[in-house]
This record gives C-alpha cells, sequence and structure tokens, in this order.
C-alpha cells in the first residue's frame, strides 16, 4: 500500500466531510461523491495494489491485481451514480418547489428541542 | 420547439459517432466475460450516447431516436436477468449458477455459450433504461422560477 | 407444559372478548387456567419429587438454537404449587368480591395472563425465555395496580411498580447476556451445573442478575414500590404481591443461588445484608400502619426480605428454611389478603382505627384470620413456626449475629400481627356502633376461599412432616444436599428454641402495650425522617429523570442536519480510535509509491480541495469530473480495467446529470451559515482517522483465500477470462441482482420527484 494513494483516500473524506456538514443540498451530494470515491479507493487499497488485470487470457504474468475488491468497487460505482442520481432529482424538486436547495432544520425536532428547553428554563426560574 | 438551441454540427457529429458508439456498446457485453467490459459498461455506453442524443436535440431527439419507454426496457432487464436465475435451477443448479454449451457456428467458429450472457443482457437493459429514464426525466425542459418574472 | 401456557392464553382471550356475557362468571371461567396447572402439577409430582424432572422444549428458530425449553423439577413444581394453589382459592373469591361489570371482566382476563406468565417463568430452563415471563408478569401487575385507572394514586402507584421492576428487568436481561456469554450457554441448568469463573464480565453479570430480582421482590432499598401497589384491588394484592409475583426474584436467588455464591465472592454478603436491612425495615414500618392492607404489605416487604436472604445465601442449610417459610407464608399471607379484602367489602373501611367489633359480627371470618396469624407470628402447632425452627437452627449453624438480626425481625412480625388481629376484630369502641352499622355475616364464597387456604395452613401446621418431601426435594434441587433441615411440630429444648420464645414472648408485650410502641415509634420516626427515604428517592428522582431527558434531547435532537451528521461522524471517529488504542495497535509501513501514483494523487487532491471553495457551480461540476477521471487512471494504475472503463462513463453521465440540475438554479451557492471551523474540525478528524485506519486494517489483513479461488475457477467453472465480470455475473450474481433492483428503484424514485415539479413549471411558464 502507498503512501499517496491512503492520503489521497484521506483528503477525499475530509474535503467530502467538509462538504456534508452545511446546508446547500447540490453541495452535500458533491460531498458524498467525494466520500465514496475515497472509499472506493481504500477498498482498492485493502487489494492488491498496482498490478496486471485479473484477466486470465489476456495476461497471466504476475502480479495479478485482487479480482474481489475490484468487483466491489464496480457495484459501488455503478451504485453511487443511483444514489447520485437520486439526490440530484431531490435538490431539483425542492429548489423548483421552494425556491432554495438549502436544508431546512426539523420542524418536529425543532419543537422538540424547545420543548426541553423551556422545561428546563422554568425549572431554573422557579 | 427549442429548433433555435440545437446545433448543426453537434447533430452531425451525434450521427457520425452514434453508429460506432452502438457497437462498441454491444462488443463490450459480449466480449465482457472474457475481456474488460460486460453489462455495466457496455449499457452506459449507450448511456453516453443517449445524452449525446439530447445534448443534439433536447428530449424531444431523445423520444424520436429511442422510441421505448425506460420503464419497459429496465423492467424487461430485470426479468431477463431473473429468468436466467430460475433457468438454472432446472439442470438442477442452484439459484443464477451459470452453466455453458459450445456451440460451432459458421463464421465465429467454436463459440461457448455461458448462461451468464443473458444475466449480463439483464443488466445490459436495466442500464440502458436508467440512463434513458434519467436523462427523459431531468432533462425535460422546464423553464427555471426566474422565467418566470 | 406448553399446552398450559396456550390454554392461559386462550381462556384469557376469551374473557376478553366474551366480557359482555360473562360478568363475574369471569372468574370462574379463569379459575380453569390455575385448577388446570394445579391438577397437572399433581400429576406429575410423584416423579418429579423422585428425581426426574420433567422436561418439554419447543424448537422456535432452529437454525439460531433457539429453543424454548421448560424444566419442571422439584424446585419448580414447589413454585407451581404456591401459583395454582394461591391462584384457584383467589380466582373463586374474586367472583363474589367484584361486581359485574366490563372492566371486571377484563381484570379477570388479566389475572390469568400473568398466572399463565408465571407459571411459565418458573418453568423455563432458558434465559430469554425467562426473562419474557419475567417482563410479562410486571406488564400484568401494572395492569392489575392500575385498575381504578380514574385515581391518579393508582396510576402512579402502578407506574412506580412497573419502573422499578422493568428496570430491573433490563438489569437482569443485561447481566443474562454478560452470563450466558461467558458460560456459553443460554440454558439455566447447564449454566448453574458450570458455572463460569469469576471475571469482570461474570461478577457484574451476577450484580445485573441480583438488582433484577432485589426489584423484583420489593428488596432494601427498591422495597417502596410494594406498599404502592396495594392500591391494585385485594384478589390482584393477594395473588401477585404477596404469594407469587413477589416470589419471583426470590425464585432467582434461589435457583442461581449456589451457582453465583461459589463464583463470586461478595453474592453470599450481599444477600445477606440486602435481606437483613429489608426484612427490619420492613416489620418496622408494618407496626406504624394504620391500614390493614399497607400493614399487611410492609409485613411482606419484611418477610420477603427473610426468605430473600435464606433463599439466595446458597447455603443448603438455609435453603431449606427459606423453601419452608416460602411455602408457609403463601399460605398466611393470602388467607390473610383475602380476609382484609373481606373486612373492606363488607365495612367499606381498612382502617384499624374505625374498625371495631368485628369478632362478633364477623365469627368465622375471625377464626380463620387467626388461624393464619397465628402463623405468621410462628407460634408453636403452626407450620409457620416449623419453618421458622428450621431457619433458626441453619443460622444458629452459621453466625450467631445472623439469628439475632432474624429474632428481632421475628419481634416486630408477632408484634404486627397482634396489631393486626387486635386493631381488626378487638372492639375498641363499645360505646360506638361497628363502623358497617349493623352485624353482617360474611358471604359464603368471601369467607371459604380463606377458610380452605386457612385449613390447608393449619392442616400443615399440625403435622409439617406431610411437606417435607416437597421441601427437601426442592432444597436438593437447587443445592444438590438432601436432608438439609427437618419440619418437626416441636424441635425439643434446642438453643434455636429459646431465640424464638424470646421473639415470640417480647412480641407480645409489644402488640400488648401498643401505645408504648406508638411513643416510641413516634420518637424513631423523628430520627428517621432526616435519612433518605426509598419512597422520596422515587419520587425526586422522576422529575429529575424527564429533565435529564429534555435537556438531553434538545441537545441532541436540534433539528439540524449538518449538527446531527456532525454527531454521528464523531461518534463513528471516536469509538473505533479509543477501541483501537486500547488494544495497541499495529501499524502498516506504507512504500512511497509510483511517480505516476504521485502525479494521479496530487490532480485527485488539487480538485479535490478547490471543491471546497469554488462558488460557481458550473466549476463545481468541472472539478467535481476531474476528481473521477483521475480516480479511473487510479483503477488502470491498479489493474483495473473494466473500473476505469466504468468509472470514466460513469463520470461523463454524473457531469451530464450535474449539468441538467444544476441549469435550473443560480449560478452561486449561498455562503454556508453553519460555521466553518467546527465543520473543518470534524473534517480533518474524519481525514485522519480515515488515514489511520488505513494503517491498522491493512496491518492486520490477510491475503484473501477467496480471491485466489475465484482465480482458480474462473475459467473451469464460469468459462470467463475476465474474473471481475465472472464475479459480477455468476459468482457473486445474487448481489448483482439486487443491485441492478436498487438502480431501477433509484431511477424510479427520481423520475417520480421531478417530472411533475417541471412539467407544472413549465405550464406556468
Amino acid at each position: 500500500m502507498s503512501l499517496v494513494m491512503l492520503s489521497v483516500a484521506a483528503i477525499l473524506f475530509a474535503v467530502g466531510t467538509y462538504l456534508i456538514l452545511q446546508r446547500t443540498l447540490s453541495r452535500v451530494i458533491i460531498g458524498l461523491g467525494l466520500i465514496s470515491h475515497g472509499a472506493n479507493l481504500l477498498i482498492m487499497l485493502a487489494g492488491s495494489g498496482p498490478a496486471n488485470p485479473p484477466v486470465i487470457l489476456a495476461t497471466e504474468t504476475p502480479p495479478i491485481a485482487d479480482p474481489l475488491p475490484q468487483a466491489m468497487v464496480l457495484t459501488a460505482i455503478v451504485i453511487t451514480f443511483g444514489i447520485t442520481a437520486f439526490l440530484l432529482a431531490l435538490a431539483l424538486r425542492s429548489y423548483l418547489l421552494t425556491g432554495t436547495d438549502a436544508v431546512e432544520d426539523d420542524i418536529e425536532d425543532r419543537r422538540i428541542a424547545r420543548h426541553g428547553q423551556s422545561e428546563s428554563e422554568r425549572e431554573a426560574a422557579t | 420547439m427549442k429548433s433555435t438551441r440545437r446545433s448543426a454540427i453537434l447533430e452531425s457529429g451525434v450521427i457520425t459517432v452514434a453508429g460506432p458508439l452502438i457497437v462498441f456498446s454491444i462488443y463490450l457485453l459480449f466480449a465482457g466475460h472474457n475481456q474488460p467490459g460486460g453489462g455495466f459498461s457496455g449499457g452506459l455506453v449507450a448511456g453516453v450516447l443517449i445524452s449525446l442524443v439530447w445534448a443534439a436535440g433536447g428530449t424531444a431527439a431523445v423520444r424520436r431516436v429511442v422510441p421505448l419507454r425506460a420503464t419497459l426496457l429496465m423492467g424487461t432487464g430485470l426479468v431477463v436477468a431473473a429468468l436466467t436465475g430460475f433457468a438454472s435451477l432446472l439442470p438442477g443448479l442452484v439459484f443464477l449458477e451459470s452453466g455453458y454449451v459450445e456451440v460451432s457456428l459458421p463464421v465465429f467458429g467454436d463459440v461457448k455459450v455461458v448462461s451468464a450472457l443473458f444475466f449480463d443482457i439483464g443488466v445490459y437493459l436495466v442500464v440502458v433504461g436508467m440512463a434513458l429514464g434519467l436523462v427523459k426525466a431531468l432533462g425535460e425542459e422546464g423553464k427555471p422560477m426566474e422565467a418566470e418574472q | 407444559m406448553i399446552p398450559l401456557l396456550v390454554l392461559h392464553v386462550a381462556v384469557a382471550a376469551a374473557l376478553a372478548l366474551f366480557h359482555r356475557r360473562l360478568g363475574r362468571w369471569a372468574f370462574v371461567l379463569g379459575a380453569i387456567g390455575p385448577a388446570a396447572t394445579l391438577l397437572w402439577a399433581l400429576s406429575i409430582a410423584g416423579d418429579v419429587i423422585a428425581g426426574s424432572p420433567e422436561i418439554d422444549s419447543f424448537s422456535w428458530v432452529p437454525s439460531l438454537g433457539l429453543e424454548i425449553g421448560f424444566r419442571i423439577d422439584s424446585y419448580a413444581l414447589l413454585f407451581l404449587l404456591v401459583i395454582a394453589g394461591a391462584g384457584l382459592p383467589i380466582f373463586l373469591y374474586s367472583h363474589r368480591y367484584f361486581s359485574a361489570s366490563r372492566r371486571a371482566t377484563i381484570f379477570a382476563a388479566t389475572m390469568l395472563v400473568f398466572a399463565g406468565s408465571m407459571t411459565g417463568l418458573v418453568a423455563a430452563d432458558h434465559l430469554l425465555v425467562l426473562f419474557v415471563f419475567w417482563e410479562l408478569t410486571t406488564i400484568s401487575s401494572y395492569l392489575l395496580i392500575g385498575y381504578k385507572d380514574e385515581e391518579a394514586s393508582a396510576r402512579s402507584a402502578a407506574l412506580h411498580a412497573a419502573l422499578v421492576t422493568g428496570a430491573g428487568g433490563l438489569a437482569m436481561l443485561g447481566g443474562m447476556v454478560l452470563l450466558a456469554g461467558e458460560a456459553g450457554t443460554y440454558v439455566i441448568s447447564e449454566l448453574i451445573a458450570n458455572p463460569p469463573a469469576a471475571t469482570a464480565a461474570v461478577n457484574a453479570g451476577w450484580a445485573l442478575v441480583l438488582i433484577g430480582a432485589v426489584t423484583k421482590s420489593a428488596q432494601f432499598p427498591f422495597h417502596a414500590w410494594l406498599p404502592g401497589a396495594m392500591a391494585a384491588p385485594t384478589p390482584a394484592s393477594a395473588f401477585l404481591h404477596s404469594a407469587t409475583m413477589v416470589k419471583a426474584g426470590i425464585f432467582l436467588v434461589g435457583k442461581v443461588g449456589v451457582a453465583a455464591a461459589g463464583s463470586a465472592d461478595w453474592w453470599q454478603p450481599a444477600v445477606l445484608i440486602l435481606g437483613g436491612i429489608t426484612m427490619v425495615i420492613g416489620g418496622w414500618r408494618a407496626l406504624r400502619q394504620h391500614d390493614l392492607k399497607l400493614l399487611l404489605a410492609y409485613g411482606t416487604v419484611s418477610q420477603l426480605g427473610f426468605i430473600f436472604l435464606l433463599m439466595g445465601s446458597g447455603i443448603p442449610e438455609l435453603v431449606f428454611g427459606g423453601v419452608a417459610l416460602l411455602l408457609s407464608h403463601a399460605l398466611f399471607k393470602a388467607t390473610l389478603f383475602m380476609v382484609v379484602g373481606a373486612i373492606d367489602h363488607e365495612t367499606g373501611t381498612r382502617d384499624l382505627r374505625r374498625l371495631s367489633g368485628l369478632r362478633s359480627s364477623m365469627p368465622r371470618l375471625f377464626w380463620v384470620a387467626v388461624a393464619t396469624g397465628l402463623s405468621m407470628a410462628a407460634v408453636p402447632l403452626t407450620i409457620g413456626f416449623a419453618a421458622k425452627e428450621a431457619a433458626f437452627v441453619a443460622l444458629l449453624d452459621e453466625n450467631v449475629w445472623w439469628v439475632a438480626a432474624a429474632a428481632a425481625a421475628s419481634t416486630l412480625t408477632v408484634a404486627y400481627t397482634g396489631r393486626f388481629l387486635i386493631g381488626a376484630f378487638g372492639t375498641h369502641h363499645p360505646d360506638r356502633e361497628p363502623a358497617h352499622g349493623s352485624a353482617l355475616s360474611v358471604r359464603n364464597t368471601l369467607l371459604s376461599a380463606p377458610g380452605s387456604l386457612a385449613l390447608i395452613s393449619v392442616a400443615v401446621g399440625l403435622i409439617p412432616t406431610a411437606l417435607f418431601p416437597l421441601v427437601d426435594s426442592a432444597t436438593e434441587a437447587v443445592t444438590g444436599i438432601s436432608k438439609a433441615g427437618k419440619l418437626v411440630v416441636w424441635p425439643g429444648w434446642v438453643a434455636a428454641l429459646a431465640w424464638s420464645l424470646a421473639s415470640l414472648s417480647i412480641g407480645l408485650v409489644l402488640a400488648w402495650r401498643s401505645d408504648l410502641m406508638s411513643r416510641a415509634g413516634d420518637r424513631v420516626a423523628v430520627v428517621a425522617r432526616r435519612l433518605p427515604d426509598a419512597e422520596n428517592v422515587y419520587r425526586r428522582s422522576i422529575p429529575a429523570l424527564l429533565r435529564f431527558a429534555d435537556s438531553s434531547s434538545s441537545l441532541l435532537q436540534s433539528g439540524s442536519l449538518p449538527a446531527y451528521l456532525a454527531i454521528i461522524l464523531i461518534v463513528a471517529v471516536v469509538g473505533p480510535t479509543v477501541a483501537v488504542l486500547a488494544e495497541g495497535p499495529t501499524l502498516l509501513v506504507p512504500e512511497n509509491g509510483s511517480l505516476l501514483e504521485w502525479m494521479l494523487g496530487i490532480l485527485i487532491v488539487g480538485f479535490a480541495v478547490s471543491l471546497a471553495f469554488v462558488r460557481r457551480r458550473f466549476a463545481v461540476v468541472i472539478l467535481l469530473g476531474g476528481v473521477g477521471y483521475g480516480m479511473a487512471g487510479v483503477y488502470s494504475v491498479f489493474g483495473g480495467p473494466d473500473l476505469t472503463l466504468t468509472q470514466l462513463l460513469v463520470e461523463t453521465l454524473v457531469i451530464t446529470l450535474f449539468a441538467f440540475v444544476l441549469r435550473h438554479l443560480p449560478a452561486t451557492f449561498a455562503r454556508p451559515a453553519t460555521a466553518r471551523l467546527p465543520r473543518l474540525a470534524v473534517a480533518l478528524a474524519v481525514g485522519a482517522f480515515v488515514f489511520g485506519a488505513g494503517l491498522v486494517v491493512n496491518a492486520a489483513r490477510q491475503p484473501s483465500a477467496v480471491a485466489a479461488s475465484y482465480l482458480e475457477q474462473s475459467v473451469p467453472e464460469a468459462a470467463g477470462g475476465n474474473v471481475v465480470n465472472v464475479i459480477l455475473v455468476d459468482f457473486r450474481a445474487f448481489d448483482t441482482f439486487g443491485e441492478i433492483t436498487v438502480l431501477v428503484a433509484a431511477v424510479l424514485g427520481a423520475a417520480g420527484l421531478v417530472v411533475p415539479v417541471i412539467r407544472n413549471a413549465r405550464s406556468r411558464a
């Protein structure tokens, strides 16, 4: 495993995290995309590292790459595509209906949070 | 409706690459078992072609060029994949386990026909349907809200 | 066993269904449950007492090895007899006690569910089965205590009982899981036969099980719920809160006592101290009550404490005494509760300051009360005496201080028994009319049920040896020792007798001079008020708990998505990090990487980092594409042509989709409202975590045998040279099938979300 690729995975995770921790939905989608790139890279790193393709009839000179992580990553790439498309549709719908693609606070949750505050404040006041 | 948007260069370019892309797409599907490729990448190539058609002529062009419903493609794909799985049960294999037969064809010579190929065709159809559905849905020419004012 | 449980549930369901027709007869019908248990228990009694337990099991989830196992040894048989023997008369008694109403019928159904749960509890041979029945008794007890649901006090008493016993039950479940994990089995008989060695987990497990038992049997410091539970109608109090449910904790400590005392050396002192404190506190509080039912309730607390310490000790001689006391207690306490119920029913009050002259107006009830009261006070020639003698003899062998404590509690018992009998039946106000106004005779069923139990009590008191086989065999079933004690009418002049007689005579004096007692009690009460009272502690802890819940949920459930994500990420980072650091990780020393890897890495990082700063949407699309194409290059270096191809094509489509969507949105992002620094901190923590995890995980990774076998089998098995494709469409084809199903769902969802909205926007334009 090479230092540079592990660092790349870590940075992809860090930037992705930074992007999902705010409210603009389209940026959140980009953040998720970066995180999934990072995760795919981690899976590949757990495999064999730089090697020849696991295609038996074409190349049989070792080292041959571990095919299992590749199959997993292939699945992950396509699934991420499906999820991204779905989230993009969600962001678009949110924008067309509300005029913003920001994720607002959950109203019910805010109500619960306020309930707790007012309870404890009332207790403190008496 | 969007005739002004159509670019003649783009249109003729798409027409030029469409044939090779379709061939490449189907090649990837059939070669995938032994060479790089497979149902996913083959289907995605067709998907890229669909997006090119959109770029040249919008959703109207996509509807004209591919007169199929995305749901039909995806549904057929799922059914084909599932039927392949159940077909494996007949010779006493487990669900989706593949078998193969060798046949002699006039041009290609001896060819191994693997049942997994039919599963991959199912995958291919689903991926093409997915690309078509997404391009049609998200590429719909709605006006942005600002345009209303 | 299983048909018996099904019978309980079926009859209970029938009662609930036909409540309109049945009225009070529901109780007579409900008596089928305990009657069937009684008959069945008697039919197997011979074999079981002789030493061959009745085993019944039902394979529930065979693939998980989950068996619903029942095993009735003579210890369980003893409890079955107590449950059914107390249950049957109480059901018949309830028939007269209640007036016909829909709720009374539901009450009957609930009592029956309880009887079934209790039967299952004592017969269970699987820890989790025991737990399920344990919680079922808690729930039915909650419903029965809260019977008068229009009264706030009844509701809060029910909640109190349910919270304390429910929390104890959860603690017990945790303990069971720990113990079963260490012992490698959930089967109780196997666990007891081979108790796990004392590790930290085993100690914690026994402690948690003990908490469960302590709460259920109302032991100090959780005893306050039991007097509160007297808000229940008297039949429920007689059945659940004296004869059976509160014995569940005792059942448990008796069952595991020998094993627990063997593997945890603190178990015995803990049980002895908790039981001892409960025994004295309960006796003292009983003396200070004016309500006959509360007096009996505190008396129950006291006696439960005594039985608890005997049974939990794990010492065969003490267990023998405990088993004997348990039987005698069930006989006299259920009877006395029914006597109080009859008094309450006929006179409308249970306050011994208002009752007067009942001896003449209810003579038969009086004699029933006296016969069982003497047994409670352990007067010679009663079963209570025989049992207590057995316990005293055993305690005296262990430690003279324990017998002194028990004698002190016995003294209090004698005193409150006197207070009960004199208070309920004595003539205090000769000038006044009795509280009920006129002489009444108690109706036959209200008398016959307690009367029959009293008769049994008297009979076994005169011939205690009749109970010996059962008591001895039950003791042997849990301790492995037979003939650990004796049950005799008169023990001869032994040292233990001196203690009994001393407590009896002092107790009589205390009962006689109750005025002195109450004055001394007032003085003690002034001092005791400064000590924390279990009930006050409970009452104050509930609002504190609610405040804690409020403040923690307003902190955690703020409604903000970034806050939620940050919490999740922080937990995901901190948890594994702590675990790994505690183990002392081995780190992989990475290679530097080739020049090609460096170039690709710099490219990807450059695109990715600028993504965090750019605010123009279309620039974002291009940068994202840059990252994706860079990744395709990395896959190529790693020997994945399929991945490269797929990544390139997917990235192209992703860019197209982003372009589709972003053309509707404003050209620049709004400035994020969330603070930048905390975001950066979490992001850096996640990045550092991933880096460390990569080093730790890959240091521990072994080359996978799966990959090798896939490479070998690809051509011969699947006739395919592209192993990655073969994995997708053959070896792991089921996964791929699931994946394409997800894709279809995602596309349908996306189209459904967007198409109507865009069409709508267009038609308005």
